[in-house]
């Protein structure tokens, strides 16, 4: 898929102070991505931005690598049962490791409270996945920041990863020591027993 | 504006250079540290919005990204969770 300097996201930790500035300036268009963070403006094309965060790949649109996609289709080929219409659920995926990678794109791309539930986004990035068509999710996880940035106070800021992420592959985190300081969440083995 | 295609890996470089690469400049930090005035900034006052030093973050922003600044101080934000890559872990 082309996520090799993306997926593991162990070693990175989140900064609250830089996760604020960078959501506070925070504005997208069809084209761009704009923010500042440590004080300095970027103004980056997507494909620059997907790069940055290490997606490395040219073709970054998920509507045209899902254009022939059937939802209900789809649902059913990776769960045998059809699509009603409820809320899927992940635990409805019969492959083990497409539910294990529907896990980590919830943790990981689109961090919300439930992650069981199989939203939309989802299924539009397992589908390029099973069938090896190379994406690159930063359009859908800016629109996701921005929708998250607006939800009531209770909602907790998990995408943390990201503007640390972005910093320390351009080298701007030299010094820089102010990270979150409460310990991170790890999912062990027991999570999916 | 020159618009810079097929990125690849070297835009990590890219945008590290100095901002003599001309072909960089619409992509990269445009306005590093500046905060004082100088006379480029002056003439574009009246598009750009005002920034100020929020107290407590240090960060600069604009009126309108203080009121988006005030709406999130609040939240809690974590480290994003992660799943242990030890499987022989139960």
């Amino acid at each position: 898929m082309g996520w090799d300097e993306f997926w593991n996201l162990s070693n990175v930790k989140g900064s609250k102070i830089l996760t604020l500035e960078f959501l506070s300036t925070l504005r997208i268009t069809k084209e761009k991505i704009y923010f500042r963070v440590l004080n300095s403006e970027f103004d980056l094309p997507w494909d620059a931005f997907s790069t940055c965060l290490g997606f490395d790949i040219p073709n970054i649109k998920i509507e045209h690598a899902t254009k022939h996609m059937n939802k209900k289709e789809f649902w059913y080929d990776i769960t045998r049962e059809n699509y009603e219409g409820w809320q899927p659920r992940t635990s409805q995926i019969c492959s083990p490791t497409l539910l294990f990678l529907h896990q980590w794109i919830r943790l990981t791309l689109f961090p919300q409270d439930d992650i069981r539930i199989v939203r939309e986004i989802d299924t539009r990035i397992l589908f390029p996945i099973v069938h090896k068509i190379p994406i690159s999710p930063v359009v859908e996880m800016a629109k996701h920041w921005i929708w998250a940035s607006s939800q009531p106070r209770r909602w907790t800021i998990e995408f943390t990863f990201v503007v640390t992420k972005f910093c320390a592959r351009l080298n701007l985190l030299n010094n820089f020591d102010r990270y979150i300081t409460t310990p991170r969440v790890v999912l062990h083995k027991r999570f999916y027993i | 504006m020159k618009k810079v295609r097929g990125w690849g890996k070297s835009v990590l470089h890219q945008i590290s250079l100095s901002s003599s690469d001309s072909s960089m400049q619409d992509a990269r930090s445009q306005a590093s540290r500046e905060q004082v005035s100088s006379p480029q900034s002056q003439v574009n006052e009246e598009v750009v919005p005002v920034k100020v030093q929020e107290e407590e973050t240090g960060i600069w922003l604009t009126p309108v990204e203080m009121e988006k600044l005030e709406e999130l101080c609040d939240r809690e934000f974590i480290h994003t969770k992660v799943i242990s890559l030890d499987f022989s872990e139960a």
